[in-house]
């Protein structure tokens, strides 16, 4: 279908797209590389009356390093944050999970900022930046703010932005030695999104686990950690079962649904075993 | 689908049976939904809602099958359209009340709900509990309205339909899974019938003054 129609315009700044969405309010929307947005539009979901192109703001864009800290611009599309050799080696977990989102066409459109903003719990970069620890820098009429992960996904395609709010940068800190990751997702057809993934990093020394992040994509309204199996892993071992004990309890306090896909008894048994999988893989 | 929702009040379940057609009380329970016509037995109305970017506005008629007064059972059938999209949303409300031992009432709620078009299929698993959670608000809130029925509280003016009907904030903490809207929907119809009856109850009044 054709979208409906809205008003459209493409600021050259990021304080001119602010002033866009102040403007707009609520029925305002961004529009980054539109692997979101658009298909909401094409199926009618969605009825915004402006469409805030946010496209042309070069500032947006590219990943550089400050300090002890990687950071990545809201616009930098996926297929360059899954290439970067700085994201590689600082915030590996995020290229592999990013490699894993629908297909290269999509992957060169869409953008990292985008995948957060739209806070779909199904996609695999918000998996990844919760695992992760990162800080989502937002700017609106009374500045920036810096919001942490854990705290940016509030529900099923909502997160703590406000509508006159615009996501410019992920920053992430630099992990020391030691830390080893893995994306484990699990769908039944390419391209398709995951029925349940695991995104799993865990700093290891002598084989033994030190401490380890593990986050859980389409197990809930937003992505969420495995705490029970992060407080499980550390300490563990790697050789014998320690990991496949910790991951038994991967499922508890998550909330998966039942959908053509799968049902949620069957997304709780995904998530434990893809969670031993993952973190097998991540401790090397 | 199918949803239930019980909760307690501490009246007798005729009182009870009265608020729950007291419409000023309970109307503020939920947002988004609009009366636009009443002819005696069918209330026409709409109810607008929204998930993150996504909104629906569904227009439809209710009309209560079943009103027994001595069990205190009312069976309300509802259908409507989506106004920008083909899709639809029926449901099959039933609320029983039923008096307690310690003389207040059980309220239960079963909500039988089918949902058809691209919010269905979107939706994806993950709507399913904001349905649930809003139909336990709105159970919730109508709790609070049947305590306070004892009370001469001001009445609160029936909330008008600008702001559409935002599951995911008055859904408060962590909710989805299945269809949201079906939910939504049918407590939004509800309400929907719920106001006109007041409206005809109120011309009623007028006439015997």
């Amino acid at each position: 279908m054709i979208p409906p129609s809205f008003e459209y315009t493409a600021p050259r700044s990021v304080e001119d797209a602010v002033r866009a969405l102040a403007e707009g309010g609520e029925e305002a929307k961004v529009l980054a590389g539109g692997q979101s947005l658009m298909p909401l539009l094409r199926m009618r979901l969605a009825f915004p009356e402006l469409v805030v192109d946010v496209g042309g703001i070069p500032e947006l864009r590219g990943v550089r390093e400050d300090g002890d800290t990687l950071v990545i611009g809201a616009l930098t599309t996926h297929h360059t944050v899954l290439r970067d050799p700085l994201v590689r080696r600082h915030a590996g977990l995020l290229a592999k999970a990013t490699a894993t989102v629908a297909d290269p066409a999509v992957r060169h459109r869409g953008t990292l900022g985008g995948a957060l903003a739209h806070a779909d719990p199904a996609g695999d970069v918000p998996t990844a930046i919760v695992a992760l620890d990162a800080e989502l820098v937002a700017q609106g009429p009374d500045g920036r703010r810096s919001i942490p992960a854990a705290e940016f996904f509030t529900d099923y395609l909502q997160s703590t932005l406000s509508p006159d709010e615009l996501l410019v940068e992920v920053r992430l800190p630099k992990p020391g030695d030691g830390w080893g990751f893995h994306y484990e997702k699990f769908r039944r057809a390419t391209q398709e999104w995951a029925v349940v993934g695991v995104a799993a990093a865990v700093r290891r020394t002598n084989g033994r686990i030190e401490e380890a992040r593990v986050a859980l994509t389409n197990m809930g309204p937003t992505p969420v950690r495995a705490r029970a199996t992060e407080a499980a892993l550390a300490g563990a071992d790697v050789a014998g079962d320690a990991i496949a004990r910790a991951a038994a309890s991967a499922a508890e306090g998550t909330a998966p649904g039942t959908d053509l896909a799968a049902s949620a008894e069957y997304r709780a048994h995904l998530a434990r075993v893809l969670t031993r999988r993952a973190v097998t893989a991540a401790a090397g | 689908m199918e949803l239930q929702h019980e909760f307690t009040v501490p009246v007798p379940a005729d009182q009870a049976w009265e608020v729950l057609l007291d419409i000023e009380r309970i109307a503020p329970c939920m947002p988004g939904a609009t009366v636009e016509s009443y002819d005696g037995e069918t209330v026409g109305g709409a109810v607008k809602v929204k998930v993150g970017p996504i909104t629906v506005t569904y227009r439809g008629t209710a009309v209560f099958e079943e009103r027994d007064e001595k069990i205190r059972r009312m069976v309300l059938a509802a259908s409507g359209r989506e106004t920008r999209g083909q899709g639809t949303a029926r449901a099959r409300v039933t609320g029983q009340l039923t008096e307690r031992d310690d003389g207040g009432t059980q309220v239960s709620v079963i909500t039988d709900l089918t949902i058809t078009g691209r919010p269905a299929q979107f939706g994806r698993s993950l709507m399913a509990d904001v349905g649930e959670r809003l139909i336990g608000q709105f159970a919730g809130c109508l709790a609070e309205r049947l305590a306070e029925r004892e009370r001469e509280d001001p009445v609160p003016p029936l909330i008008p339909a600008d702001e559409p009907l935002d599951l995911l904030r008055t859904a408060g903490a962590p909710v989805a899974r299945r269809a949201g809207w079906p939910a939504a929907v049918a407590a939004a119809l509800v309400l929907v019938f719920a106001a006109a009856r007041r409206r005809r109850r109120r011309k009623v009044r007028g006439r015997s003054t």
